[in-house]
């Protein structure tokens, strides 16, 4: 088993990190459905058809080459980090990814996410959004470094190299999203 | 800039795919249709976010 920072495993890492991202999205995303909870239903629909609207002009834009810069942090999570241990650097990582919204962004629709939660006003299904946002984020990691075992390339420079069609896939469906949302609340 | 083909194949479906799946999802099943959108966007936005430095 590959071993390394301390020793530990880097399997155990990686579940500590992907535990630490899921917790850090259920608790956020059960904090904003409990927020959207409180929000009368008739202003949940209005923001919402607004959003959905809002949804469409942005990736609507950005697919016709209109880019604009989310608004983020725009940080990596801090190096001094790892000297904490592997297990504490696991974790913390984890949960600033899971959570998200003090890391890099990247695309507007990371903004989904978040206000979806809020205004979708359950804190259960608040939670499963954040939730899955923050597991599949934390997969991602391990799954490259499988993929760098198995292919014995760098795989996320490959990554890297996809992002204008990340771009297009985000924009993509942001638009799906928008004009979905428009249809079934507003329109 | 995005060249026509990226729009061709990008923008025309996703709004077409927005326009069948609102349709079909308007009623009392709304909500959970919006849901599984939100989850959906979740999973997307968490895998193009692998594409950042």
């Amino acid at each position: 088993m590959l071993r390394n920072q301390g020793g530990r495993s880097w399997v155990s890492k990686a579940v500590i990190y992907a535990l630490a991202a899921t917790v850090a999205g259920l608790l956020a995303g059960a904090a904003l459905g409990t927020l959207g909870s409180l929000l009368p239903l008739h202003v949940s629909l209005a923001v919402g058809s607004i959003l959905a609207i809002a949804a469409i002009a942005v990736g609507g834009l950005e697919l016709f080459g209109r880019r604009t810069q989310p608004w983020q942090f725009d940080c990596e999570t801090p190096q001094r980090w790892v000297d904490r241990g592997a297990w504490t650097w696991a974790t913390r990582n984890g949960l600033t990814l899971g959570f998200g919204a003090t890391s890099r962004i990247g695309f507007w629709l990371w903004y989904v996410i978040p206000l979806g939660a809020f205004l979708i006003g359950e804190p259960g299904a608040g939670a499963a959004i954040y939730g899955t946002y923050g597991l599949v984020r934390a997969l991602g990691a391990p799954a490259i470094l499988l993929g760098m075992m198995r292919l014995k390339t760098d795989v996320s420079d490959r990554l890297i190299q996809g992002y204008a069609s990340a771009r297009v896939l985000a924009a993509g469906q942001l638009v799906f999203l928008g004009v979905a949302t428009a249809i079934v609340v507003g329109l | 800039m995005l060249t026509k083909p990226a729009l061709l194949t990008a923008l025309f479906p996703a709004v077409g795919l927005g326009v069948l799946v609102g349709i079909f999802a308007r009623g009392p099943g709304g909500v959970g249709w919006i849901f599984a959108l939100l989850l959906c966007s979740a999973v997307v936005t968490a895998i193009v976010q692998q594409t950042l430095p």
